[in-house]
């Protein structure tokens, strides 16, 4: 093999240790056949064989892939069930979020009944942090999809990606 | 104007609640994943992002090499799609689920593709005051209020900055997958300074 992957690795890593960017810089040339390697496109993405396998937050397939190893298959099987509960989550929170702004209507009883005015604000504020709380547990369960799918990565090519192997289909 | 009712009893229950969220916002996955000493880099999760792992030792020759790249100064941007992939088989000494991997030792074979080129590239809100109000009672109410409606308009945009927003490090994250898919490379590629990198 030529000394250009040599260089384009070695300059990779100097753009990764200066690197500002949401991207992955370098595509890994040399793997193993059945290997799973990991880009980052502004979400996580599982590569094997040449073709996204998984992606960040669902990562739908990755059961699949590496169904072969348990401990991989357990940890598959967590991030997808994770993932799957995040579009929910968030999009509940931004809907909630929304209407918690009717408690501005709180407003239409200024100086007129402070008690009614009260407890429309209340009752907006509640609903803007029940929708604030929705958010943030679907960002905890996105980044426990996300973990969940790089140790289901690490234990299927310590297994049997790196060898090239892969689950045999 | 006094505290309306409503909110002078809930403010234990926001308290409450705002705890509860920065509870919340610490949320994350640990993982007992230990990686084998094998010479390999791998990505690892650690605690809200990943971290590149490389082997702890590099033979100097290596070091040296990518020293120098790292003083280069110029920042390079590779394809991000890849232009040739080659397969890399893994040395006879390799026991699928716990043997020795020896990156560096493998053969390469099934070029995909062509290589890929490079190129270079250089790298307020104010609340209102005074005005008249309905129950008589002092600014303190009025404040209350003010910044009830502030809280109103602003914790929506909050959500919505949380949901739209990724929760990882993304700069960090990519840095970490572009050091670990490099280092791989590297190791495999049976360049003479970076081969033996495995120990």
């Amino acid at each position: 093999m030529s000394r250009v992957p040599v260089w384009t690795a070695a300059l990779a890593l100097a753009g990764a240790t200066l690197g500002c960017n949401g991207q992955s810089l370098y595509p890994p040339r040399v793997v193993a056949r059945h290997e799973l390697v990991l880009r980052y496109d502004n979400r996580f993405e599982l590569w094997g064989e040449g073709r996204p396998v998984a992606t960040a937050y669902r990562f739908e397939g990755l059961t699949d892939y590496v169904g072969c190893v348990p401990a991989a298959r357990a940890h598959a099987q967590d991030a997808e069930a994770d993932g799957r509960a995040v579009g929910p989550l968030m999009v509940s929170g931004g809907v909630l979020a929304g209407v918690g702004l009717g408690g501005l209507g709180g407003l239409a009883f200024l100086n007129k009944n402070n008690a009614a005015m009260g407890a429309v604000f209340g009752v907006g504020i509640g609903v803007e942090l029940t929708a604030l709380v929705l958010v943030l547990v679907g960002r905890g369960n996105e980044l426990s999809a996300s973990g969940h799918a790089v140790d289901a990565m690490n234990y299927y090519n310590d297994a049997v990606g790196r060898s090239g192997q892969g689950c045999r289909r | 104007m006094p505290m309306p009712p409503v909110l002078d009893s809930c403010s234990p229950r926001l308290l409450a609640a705002v705890a509860a969220l920065s509870a919340l916002a610490g949320c994350s996955y640990t993982s007992a994943y230990i990686p084998p000493p094998d010479g390999h880099a791998r990505v690892v999760w650690r605690e809200t992002n990943v971290a590149a792992q490389l082997p702890r030792s590099l033979p100097p020759e290596c070091a040296d090499e990518l020293l120098v790249a790292m003083r280069g100064g110029e920042v390079v941007f590779v394809p991000r799609e890849p232009a040739g992939v080659w397969w890399w088989s893994p040395g006879p000494g390799v026991v699928p689920g716990g043997g020795r991997a020896t990156p560096g030792a493998g053969s390469r074979f099934s070029v995909h593709g062509s290589g890929g080129g490079v190129h270079v590239a250089g790298g307020g809100v104010h609340g209102s005051s005074g005005g008249g109000n309905g129950g008589g009672g002092g600014g303190g109410g009025q404040g209350a209020a003010v910044a009830l409606v502030i809280a109103l308009v602003a914790l929506p945009v909050l959500t919505l900055a949380f949901a739209t927003s990724r929760p990882e490090n993304e700069e960090a994250a990519a840095a970490a997958t572009d050091r670990v898919n490099a280092y791989n490379d590297l190791a495999r590629v049976g360049d003479p300074a970076c081969a033996g990198s495995a120990p």
